[in-house]
Formats: C-alpha cells, structure tokens, sequence
C-alpha cells in the first residue's frame, strides 16, 4: 500500500454527526453578549496609525513653533492650515480611502461595527488636531495669540480636503493616488484662502465648519455602503 | 458568506450567525474530540462545551489568527480540561479497546479502528494533520509543542498505521 492510499484510507475515518446532534447543540448556545468598549477602541485606533503620522506631527509642531515666531500672523496661519493638511495626509490615507486599508479593515471589523471604527477615528483625529494646537501654543510662541482662529486653521484645510476627496471618491473608485491628490489640492487651497475666510468673521468660519462637518459624515455614510457591497459580492 | 463577516457579525451579537458557524465547523470538531476521546455520547457532550466556549469567549479571537485554529485550540484545552477534571486520562487510556480487541477481529480493517490503534498524542496529530488539513504550524500551536514534534508524531502514526495494515494484509 502507498503512502497515498494509505492517507486516502484514513480520510475515510471523518465522523459524520447526525444533524439532530448539531441542533442539540445550537439549542444550548448562550447568548452572546457584546462587550465592546470604548477605550480598547480608541487604543486599536491609535496603534494601528502608521509610523509616518506621528513622524509628521512631530515634524509639524517644530516648523510651526519656528514660523511662528518669524512670520505675521496671518502668513503663519495659511503655512499652519497647510502644514496641518498634509500632516492629515498619511492618517486620512490610512483611514479613510479603499484599498490601501483594506485589510486592516477587515480585522478590525471582526471586532468593532464600521460606525464604531469611524466614531474612534474621528475621536483620534480630534484628539491629534488638539494636541498639536496645544503644543504650538506653548508659552513663547507667537500663534497662541491667534486662538480659535488658529484651531479652525489646523482643521479646516483637513476637512474640507478630506470632503472634497470623498466627494470624489463617490463618483470613481480609483487608485488611493488620484483620491489624495484631490485631498491635497484641496487642503491647499483652503489653507491659501484662509485670509480671506477670516475677514467674514468668526460665525461664518463655525458655519463652513459645520456644514464641512455634517458633508463628511454623509459621505463616508455612503463610503460605507460602498464598501459594504464590495465586501459582500467580491469577497 | 466568507467567514470572517460570519465572526464580525457574530462578535457583534447575531446568532444567526453564530449558528452558521456552528454549523460549519461542527464536523470538524466533532471528529476531532472523537479521536480525543474514543466515545460518541462523550464527544458529542464535549463538542457541545467547545461551541459554548466560543460564544463566551468569541470576543477575545484575536483577528489575524486563523479562526479554525482557534476554534481547535479551545477544543484542545476542553479535552485537557475534562480529562484532568476526572483524572482519568490513564485509566480511560486503558479502558480504550485494546488494539488487537478492536480490529484483528474483523476481517475488513476499518480506518476508525486503525485511528483508535495508536497512541493518543501520534492519533491526534494524524487526525489533525490527514483528516482536518491544518498545517504543521497550526497543530503546533493548538497543542503547544514544537513544529518538529508534531511531523515526528505524524510519520510516526503514518508508519504505524502502514505497518498495521501490512499485517492485516
């Protein structure tokens, strides 16, 4: 007798259960209670950020507190809606768009519902924005004296590059490359208007902030249907 | 479906699909507790345990892991459980039908018996190597020994089977 035949021998030694007995034991399955949490979520979210983005924001924070001392005001806040635009770059790229975190998606839905993913990832994202204001508004720094204004031009560029990306996003699932350069074109542009955003006053900035806002979360509704579908007749 | 929406919307609470689960890899597990344990009433009593285990503690499946894998891992540890809980993993040894009571007596050899013939350790790793298709690397890590251990346990078995059916023939 053959090795083979020998191996195709044993394989016929697969029990087959009767399906009463896989009935019997569905019956006594418990229910399953859901435990996720919120902090467990919010620390997947941070470690799983590429390297590049703390790289980055490390990077933002020392040019900022260079530029800050050395240009006006108003020149520094269009350089700091940049910067923090393309700091964005490496987080949104991992985040937000298709294919280059798909996988990562996917293990990380085993766990935690897509709407928990994005609540935690738009957590962090705050919390990043935040921490880098905060940083450059150590004593000393000339940008401090910007306030508010300075928040909204750390954010601002993001998300309205962020939306316009998705924007497209929506109409052509191409390559991660076309989606960013939308975003950054985008960034940058608003980073350069800033200026002129500014002189129609505090509300109006709140305003286009919040409807930028509510636009995003349309979107990556829709993004998540998107993705949904691919998942479920590709895959 | 693929399996992994089955485990997300599992983990989230669906029980339809923890029953597809279920469904999917009872066999497996069922077979595997078999040759554990050499009873059909007690495998099926300890299948049962393994699934409960899974939906209790389906939460901590690390994702990159294989989920058979896992699944085979909690069903080890149930047969190791349940043998230390009523120490009789020797005397239940020797209770087996000795090899030659189970199948010298028929004149055809039947591949359950030939399975039943050799040592626990050698018929678990034939088990999940030739009849569940896991790799050598994963039966490591159900069972916790080494890569080398395992293949060693496997042609070992495999010869042993051999040797047992040329005698028969």
């Amino acid at each position: 007798m053959t090795e083979k035949e020998l191996i195709r021998f044993l394989r016929t030694g697969n029990r087959k259960p009767s399906e009463e007995m896989v009935e019997r034991c569905i019956n006594s399955l418990p229910e399953i209670t859901n435990q996720n949490h919120l902090i467990p979520l919010i620390r997947l979210q941070a470690g799983s950020l590429p390297l590049t983005v703390y790289l980055l924001s490390v990077c933002v924070i020392v040019v900022q507190g260079v530029f800050a001392v050395m240009l006006p005001p108003i020149e520094a806040l269009k350089l700091t809606g940049i910067l923090s635009a393309a700091s964005l770059l490496p987080y949104l790229w991992h985040l937000l768009f298709f294919y280059s975190a798909y996988l990562a998606e996917i293990e990380k839905c085993c766990r935690y519902s897509f709407t928990q993913l994005y609540l935690a990832r738009i957590f962090c994202l705050c919390g990043f924005t935040l921490g880098v204001y905060l940083m450059t508004a150590l004593p000393g720094a000339y940008m401090n004296h910007m306030g508010i204004s300075f928040l909204l031009a750390a954010v601002l560029p993001g998300c309205s590059g962020t939306f316009f990306a998705l924007l497209w996003a929506n109409h052509s699932a191409d390559a991660d490359a076309s989606l960013m350069s939308i975003y950054l074109v985008a960034a940058i542009c608003t980073g350069m208007l800033l200026e002129q955003i500014l002189k129609y006053g505090f509300l109006f900035l709140c305003i286009l902030f919040l409807v930028l806002a509510a636009g995003l979360v349309s979107q990556i509704n829709e993004l998540k249907n998107r993705r949904m579908e691919y998942e479920a007749y590709n895959y | 479906m693929k399996e992994f929406l089955l485990i997300s919307r599992a983990v989230h609470g669906s029980r339809r699909a923890l029953e597809a689960l279920v469904r999917m890899y009872y066999e497996k597990i069922y077979t595997y507790v078999y040759y554990r344990v050499m009873d059909n009433v007690l495998a099926e009593d300890l299948t049962q345990d393994v699934f409960v285990k899974l939906t209790k503690s389906i939460h901590s499946y690390r994702p990159g892991a294989p989920f058979s894998a896992y699944l085979y891992r909690i069903a080890h540890n149930t047969v190791v459980d349940y043998y230390r809980k009523v120490k009789q993993e020797e005397e239940l040894s020797e209770q087996l039908p000795a090899p030659d009571m189970l199948s010298l007596t028929e004149e055809k050899l039947d591949a359950q018996q030939l399975l039943a013939q050799l040592p626990s350790e050698q018929r678990e790793c034939i088990v999940l190597y030739y009849l569940q298709g896991l790799s050598y690397r994963e039966i490591s890590q159900i069972l916790s020994v080494p890569i080398p251990t395992v293949k060693s346990r496997v042609q070992r078995g495999l010869a042993s089977c051999r040797k047992r059916m040329e005698e028969k023939l």
